[in-house]
Parts: C-alpha cells; sequence; structure tokens
C-alpha cells in the first residue's frame, strides 16, 4: 500500500517530464512548440514579438533562450535543442556547426551607446571619455557580439588600446555590462542603443554620431536539426515581415 | 550554568560574524518589492521556472535516496577494497565547483560527451540542455550531502540490532528494511532536507550542463540570475522567496542544528 502510493507519487512528478516538448495539433495548420535562441540585446522586442506571432498562430508556442550570440552559438554546438538561432553578428552565425536549413539572414540592424549612470557622475561625453585616465568601462568577454563590435569602433577611433586599459568588468552578456553599470562597478559601458532605450530611468545613454558609430548586423536562420520545420520558419517568416519589423523599431532597432 | 564571560576581543569578533551574516539580509529584503511580490512570482513565467524546480529537485533528491543510502551504507557497513577511493569520489561533488561538476557531465553524459552519443543512439536519450539534464545535474552536486549524512547515521546506529535480528532469522533485506532504515530515519530526513536544498539552489552545473531553456532547463535560481539583468526587481522577488525556502528547511533541521540536542530512542 505504502509502496504503491510512493510510486504514484513519482509518477506525479514525472509525468510532466514526459508531457514536456509534445505537441498537440488542433485546427490550425501549423502547430508544435519552437524554441528560438536569441541574442540578449533582442529580449524585449522579441518577447513583444513572440507574444503577437503566438496570437496569430494559435498552434504554435516559442520558447525564447535569450543568452549572448556566443553562449548560444556554444549551446548549438553541443546539440542543444533550439530550433531557430538569432544572433547579434555573423561572427557567431558562421561558426556554427550544425547545418542551417537555408542560409542566414540579415533581419534588422542596431548602433551603439554609452551607457553611464543617472546624471552621468563622471561627464562622459564620447569615446574619448572612454578613454581618459581612472574611469572604469565595463564590456563583455571576447567574441560576445558587443564587445567585437566596441573594439571594432574603438579600433576605427583610434583609442582600443587606451579604452581596453579601462576594462575593468567583462559581463557575460551585454545585459551584463548594464547591471554593471547600474551597481556602481563600472563608470561607463557601450551597448547597443537599444538597450539604453529599454533601460528606462535607471540609466543615462550617450549618442555616438554616426560618423564614429558602427553597425551591428543580425542575421537569423532555423537549424537543419529542428524537428518543427513549419513553424520555425514561419516564425521566421513573421519577423521578416512589416508586422515583425514594425515591433523591432518600436523597441530602436533598424527595419530592413 | 557553566556559561562564561567571553573576552572582549572574542565578543567584539563574534559580533562581526554576526553582523556579516545579518547585513546582506537586510539589504535585500530592505529593498525587496514587497507590495508587487504576490505579482510577480505569480506571473507565467516565474511560476513555470519555480515548477520546474520543485519538480527536478524533488526528483533529484528521491534519485540521490534511491542510490545514496545503499551506498551509504555499503561504506559504513562493509569493508570492501577501495572504500576509502569510493567515499572521496562520491564526496568529490560536493567541494567540486559545481561548473567544473556542469563541465564533467558535458563531456561525458553530453550529446557529444565521450558516452553521449551512445545514450542518444541506443537509448534516445539526450540529457544535455533537457530537463532530465537538469536532474542529473542535482542529483550529480546535492548526492554527497545524503550519503555522508546516512553514513553518520548507520555508523552511529548499532550494528548489535542487525546481527540480532539476523540471529532470528530474517533475511538481509529483511534486516536492511526493517531494522537498519528505521533506525537511521533522522539522519535520512535531515540528509534528504540537505541534499533538495542543495538541488532547489543548483546553479552552476545546471546552466554549464543542461543551460538555459525556459520551462525546460530554466530553474529558479537560473532566473533569479538572468532577472538582475533584466529588472532588478524580480530578481530580488526571487531572492525572498528562496530565502524563506531555506528557512523552511532550516526550521525542518532545527532538531539536529539549533541546539536541541534530543537524543532518539529506538
Amino acid at each position: 500500500m505504502r509502496t504503491i502510493h510512493r510510486v504514484a507519487m513519482l509518477l506525479a512528478l514525472a509525468a510532466p517530464l514526459a508531457a514536456c516538448g509534445s505537441t498537440t495539433s488542433e485546427g490550425s495548420n501549423i502547430s508544435g512548440t519552437i524554441t528560438v535562441g536569441a541574442a540578449t540585446s533582442l529580449g524585449k522586442a522579441f518577447t513583444a514579438l513572440v507574444a503577437d506571432f503566438e496570437s496569430t498562430h494559435p498552434g504554435v508556442s516559442v520558447s525564447l533562450s535569450l543568452a549572448s550570440s556566443k553562449e548560444l552559438r556554444t549551446n548549438i554546438n553541443n546539440a542543444a535543442p533550439i530550433d531557430v538561432f538569432a544572433s547579434a553578428d555573423w561572427d557567431n552565425m558562421k561558426a556554427v556547426k550544425v547545418a542551417l536549413r537555408s542560409p542566414a539572414v540579415e533581419f534588422t540592424t542596431n548602433r551603439l551607446a554609452i551607457v553611464v549612470p543617472p546624471g552621468n557622475p563622471k561627464g562622459i561625453t564620447g569615446l574619448s571619455s572612454l578613454a581618459e585616465a581612472g574611469v572604469r568601462v565595463a564590456t563583455c568577454s571576447p567574441g560576445v557580439p558587443i564587445r567585437t563590435y566596441t573594439d571594432a569602433m574603438l579600433t576605427s577611433a583610434g583609442l582600443l588600446e587606451k579604452v581596453s586599459a579601462n576594462y575593468n568588468n567583462f559581463a557575460a552578456n551585454v545585459a551584463g555590462i548594464v547591471t554593471a553599470v547600474v551597481n556602481g562597478g563600472s563608470d561607463a559601458g557601450v551597448v547597443y542603443r537599444t538597450d539604453v532605450l529599454s533601460a528606462g530611468s535607471s540609466v543615462f545613454g550617450v549618442t555616438i554620431p554616426d560618423s564614429e558609430n558602427h553597425v551591428a548586423h543580425y542575421p537569423i536562420a532555423e537549424l537543419a536539426t529542428s524537428t518543427h520545420h513549419a513553424a520555425a520558419s514561419a516564425f521566421i517568416e513573421y519577423v521578416n515581415s512589416a508586422a515583425g519589423q514594425a515591433i523591432l523599431a518600436r523597441f530602436g532597432f533598424g527595419t530592413k | 550554568v557553566n556559561k562564561q564571560r567571553p573576552p572582549l576581543a572574542v565578543a567584539a569578533l563574534g559580533v562581526v560574524a554576526v553582523v556579516f551574516f545579518a547585513l546582506p539580509f537586510v539589504g535585500l529584503l530592505w529593498r525587496a518589492p514587497w507590495s508587487d511580490l504576490g505579482h510577480i512570482l505569480w506571473r507565467h513565467d516565474v511560476r513555470t521556472a519555480l515548477w520546474l524546480s520543485l519538480r527536478t529537485s524533488l526528483i533529484a533528491t528521491l534519485l540521490a535516496a534511491v542510490f545514496g543510502v545503499p551506498l551509504a551504507w555499503l561504506l559504513a557497513r562493509t569493508g570492501f577494497p577501495g572504500r576509502r577511493v569510493v567515499r572521496a569520489l562520491a564526496t568529490m561533488s560536493m567541494v567540486l565547483p559545481p561548473v567544473v561538476g556542469g563541465m564533467t557531465l558535458l563531456f561525458s553524459v553530453g550529446r557529444k560527451g565521450l558516452f553521449g552519443g551512445v545514450l542518444h543512439d541506443w537509448f534516445g536519450l539526450t540529457l544535455s540542455y533537457s530537463t532530465v539534464g537538469v536532474v542529473v545535474a542535482q542529483m550529480f552536486v546535492s548526492m554527497p550531502f545524503l550519503v555522508l549524512a546516512v553514513e553518520g547515521a548507520i555508523h552511529q546506529s548499532d550494528p548489535r540490532f542487525e546481527g540480532a535480528a539476523r540471529t532470528l532469522g530474517g533475511s538481509e533485506w529483511y534486516v536492511f528494511r526493517r531494522i537498519t532504515l528505521p533506525a537511521i530515519r533522522s539522519g535520512l530526513a535531515a540528509g534528504m532536507a540537505l541534499a533538495w536544498a542543495r538541488a532547489f539552489g543548483e546553479f552552476g552545473a545546471t546552466i554549464t550542463f543542461a543551460g538555459n531553456f525556459p520551462g525546460r532547463t530554466q530553474t529558479v535560481s537560473i532566473a533569479t540570475y538572468l532577472a538582475l539583468d533584466v529588472d532588478q526587481r524580480d530578481a530580488m522577488a526571487l531572492s525572498v522567496l528562496m530565502i524563506a525556502v531555506s528557512l523552511l528547511v532550516l526550521v525542518g533541521l532545527r532538531d539536529r542544528w539549533l541546539g536541541h540536542e534530543r537524543r532518539v530512542t529506538w
């Protein structure tokens, strides 16, 4: 009796595990749950975009996995069950060792900006301020797209050597740069313009003029290992559609 | 009545230690979004992470008991060769940095790991980046707590009771079930509570081995860590929840740790 009870308990606990990932097909011609691995900077925009996509595709459920493109690429190369990869740069998309269903396409762009605490206590006015002695600058570890773009931009400005000497914090993803600045771990950081917009009043943004700025390119692709081809390609199609692009634009991203 | 007055330096340093333990809680609880707590914790994504953590940690604890109790018994009651090595191995993941634990799992039983390919090709089992992987990671890091607690309890229980039962004709299995297990139930309960708390709070091994997939591998610890970079109020609300859970475990273990030296008699 007691044993039966325990077994029942175990089964009750295990049942939802087995239910995970199963798909139901009702009415709609496309159904299933897809996992979209998206760059951290896409977080808020893709959350809104996914909600809109799910309301227009009732049979499809999207699970959004947010991390740096570098981390997602590592996950994918270790056979993580990701159906769609939305990367913040081409380097990480090209480093994917899993075959793609079709070639990756660029779906949006972004620009860089400097993030500082409210009130801008260090008086940061532009890239050259980041090179000044005693300014602690947050960035990411090498290979994370924001770091690649930042270093490229600083190289063009001839400031890389001086600014990189001021790097004091190497976050796992771009959101970590904002956190470091908000919590006083760093005086400033280079992030995407969209990060400054979505951080709201917790930070100040310092604009980098287009002449010095770099453009971030975001490619998206379906992985050949995806078992939900119809849903995955519908999602990519939606991201590239007028509705999807409008949502991206609302969060400050560039449209195609 | 043999309480003594402490030397001033000892008292002062002791007070510093107490403040050191207390201040972090004060800071977090002070700034926590109390009025929104219910709202945040009831949100769909938070409930999903919480439910995942509850399920996986409970299963991990039960599995740790299923395999850990026999191992503890072997360590305590038999003198098999290489016992010390086995005990060291069984304790290793307790002192190992969790992220390294996750690495060892990824490169051994992960999909691309040494044995992971076999698991996948022969049994269709993929542990890395899956909910089962979360359970495996939690079990890996939490089982030592259970093994050590149970082994200690077995050491303290009198082997003559088992001997007597055998003399009276009880089979080895009967003796284990009816004499050994009841004698260690307090140690087993404590070991399971500790293992569960460790499994519930697991972060490093989980994110390394199972990644961060909402609904599948994003446990409440991982959600809390990620929330820090998105909305600090969410991070604080989740932390409050986990502090409450830890307090409950501590209250559950109070007889063991908080001074009530109660002798359990059988």
